[in-house]
């Protein structure tokens, strides 16, 4: 099934997380420096796993490793304008979730081609923002929003210190309360027993 | 192409971070900033991002422009005040005035944010462009600030169309950091009294005029005795046959032992005052001389016909000429006094 030779017609085995396999050509394979350092030379027996990422992700990534195969070697980035529409079109088909799961996984492939467009989209989008735009567009809390959260946990903070603090008092009376009687019940108790133990003895 | 964006939010502090280093290098300068102001984290993220080879130059001219990122010399990016003061609330630090009483940039202004900036895209500053007209204060200051950052700056740049000969001096009095390339274009149509540069041991001099009715008197014959360059090229100047007869005596009895080459733009010579005193060999014209030299980024080549042929103690040989006077019409002409390596 798989083999050392570097042959664009020999297919490797994909193995995705969900224990699914799939073919993927060598000549797309290779666009993968990690496949390259790991595979390339000592071929694989059997499927290669990346089950860190589903057949969906794995399946997008290597699509586009396909679609590459005859493109000039990589060097260096590439301006969105200059895409292809065949690459507009994979990069707009994928939702959110896919999309980072395919930066992830080309990350890990280290498909550099793939990795640094889907990187310059992601630039593309926060450009030109200022740092409030850019803290709602990655999802990160205001200043005034982190300020405000603060102060309520400083409130929650103090509240419940006070709260701790009237349970502590509170405890330390009952704790007297309720050793009062019991010291007393024992000095009674001592004192019967004192008095029996006289009155025997008297006895 | 129009492209559709990505649909936001995007929670990109996620990503990996060879992906996340990949993103900041598709960012523009200002975006680069903005991005930092986030958070400590994305200031990290940003400073462990290799955002190429620049030269951050610091401007004090009049044009608004505080911060410079050159490449080779080259200007690819500027912070104007305005960017700089709408982002003064992210920066822990009072900036207010951002100008002074004399409504020039505040320096406690500019020293914030180059030190945010040099400190972010993790440079040193390299260029500084002063402005001529600036009080004796803030030259002091400036000077007194830049000793205490850097022990060396790749470009001084000093001009303006006003010039206060005083600051200047109080300038160079005050800086211990050494520079490779002083440049002075000083515009100004009326004299002023000569400025001091002290010893300038300095690889270039430029002094650009622009044009020829006001030739630079304020850059003296001392000035050049007292100096150890590599090329000095001084534009259109009042030096005459006595001047420049002591400035190559100077050079033959071993001052300015680097020199490569001298240029300074004057009115026609008499040779026999320039040489006067100094043995010569007088060339033919036939002989046709090539030099090049290092002029800011470039190399340029000089070419000399003929000319006088002056040797040093240490054997060295220099020509001097003047060149074009009979080519057209016109006031001044470029003196040029080329050094050849001994190996010529």
């Amino acid at each position: 099934m798989t083999s050392p030779a570097s042959s664009s017609e020999v297919k490797y085995l994909i193995e995705s997380s969900e224990g699914n396999t799939f073919d993927v050509s060598g000549a797309a394979l290779r666009q993968s420096n990690t496949f390259n350092a790991m595979f390339l030379n000592i071929g694989a027996d059997g499927p290669i796993p990346f089950t860190d990422y589903n057949e969906a992700t794995l399946k997008k990534v290597f699509e586009y490793c396909e679609h590459s195969v005859n493109e000039e070697n990589y060097s260096g980035p590439k301006h969105q304008d200059d895409l292809s529409k065949w690459d507009l079109n994979f990069f707009n088909e994928m939702d959110q979730k896919m999309f980072i799961d395919v930066i992830n996984a080309s990350n890990f492939l280290d498909i550099e081609r793939l990795t640094s467009y889907c990187c310059e989209r992601i630039a593309r989008m926060l450009r030109g923002k200022n740092t409030q735009e850019m803290i709602k567009v990655i999802t990160l809390p205001t200043a005034e929003e982190l300020e405000a959260k603060q102060k309520v946990e400083e409130k929650k903070a103090a509240a419940a210190k006070k709260v701790a603090e009237k349970a502590a008092e509170t405890a330390e009376k009952t704790e007297t309360l309720e050793e009062l009687p019991v010291q007393q019940l024992v000095q009674t108790t001592r004192n019967k027993l004192t008095r029996k133990y006289l009155s025997f003895s008297n006895e | 192409m129009n492209v559709a964006p990505g649909p936001p939010p995007f929670p990109i502090l996620k990503l990996p971070y060879i992906p996340l280093n990949n993103i900041i290098l598709n960012f523009d300068h200002l975006t680069v900033l903005d991005f930092s102001f986030i958070s400590k984290r994305c200031r990290l993220i940003v400073k462990s991002t290799n955002l190429g080879n620049y030269d951050i130059g610091m401007s004090f001219r009049p044009d608004q422009y505080l911060i410079r990122f050159h490449r080779k010399r080259i200007v690819f990016f500027e912070f104007s005040i305005s960017s700089l003061r709408k982002r003064n609330k992210y920066i822990n630090a009072e900036v207010k005035p951002y100008l002074d009483d004399r409504k020039e940039i505040s320096l406690k202004f500019a020293k914030v944010w180059v030190e945010y900036v040099c400190d972010l895209f993790r440079i040193g500053l390299n260029f500084l462009l002063l402005n001529s007209s600036a009080s004796i204060e803030h030259m002091s200051s400036v000077a007194e600030w830049m000793n205490s950052i850097c022990s060396n700056v790749c470009l001084c740049d000093i001009s303006g169309d006003d010039v206060n000969s005083d600051s200047v001096t109080r300038f160079f009095e005050k800086a211990t950091f050494s520079i490779n390339v002083l440049v002075f274009e000083l515009r100004q149509e009326y004299e002023i009294s000569p400025i001091h540069c002290g010893v300038l041991n300095i690889d270039q001099v430029v002094v650009s005029t622009i044009t020829t009715k006001t030739p630079c008197s304020w850059f003296t014959v001392d000035q050049v005795l007292t100096s150890n360059c590599i090329t000095m090229m001084i534009g259109a100047c009042t030096f005459g046959e006595r001047d420049l007869n002591r400035i190559i005596k100077s050079w033959i009895s071993g001052n300015n032992p680097r020199m490569e080459f001298f240029h300074a733009v004057v009115y026609p010579l008499d040779f026999e005052l320039v040489l006067d005193g100094i043995e010569f060999e007088k060339r033919d014209l036939t002989l046709i001389r090539r030099l090049k030299i290092p002029f800011l980024t470039k190399q340029i080549e000089y070419t000399f016909f003929g000319g006088f042929d002056i040797r040093r103690q240490d054997g060295t040989v220099a020509t001097i000429q003047q060149m074009g006077l009979f080519e057209v019409p016109r006031v001044l002409f470029p003196f040029r006094m080329g050094v050849w390596s001994k190996n010529f």
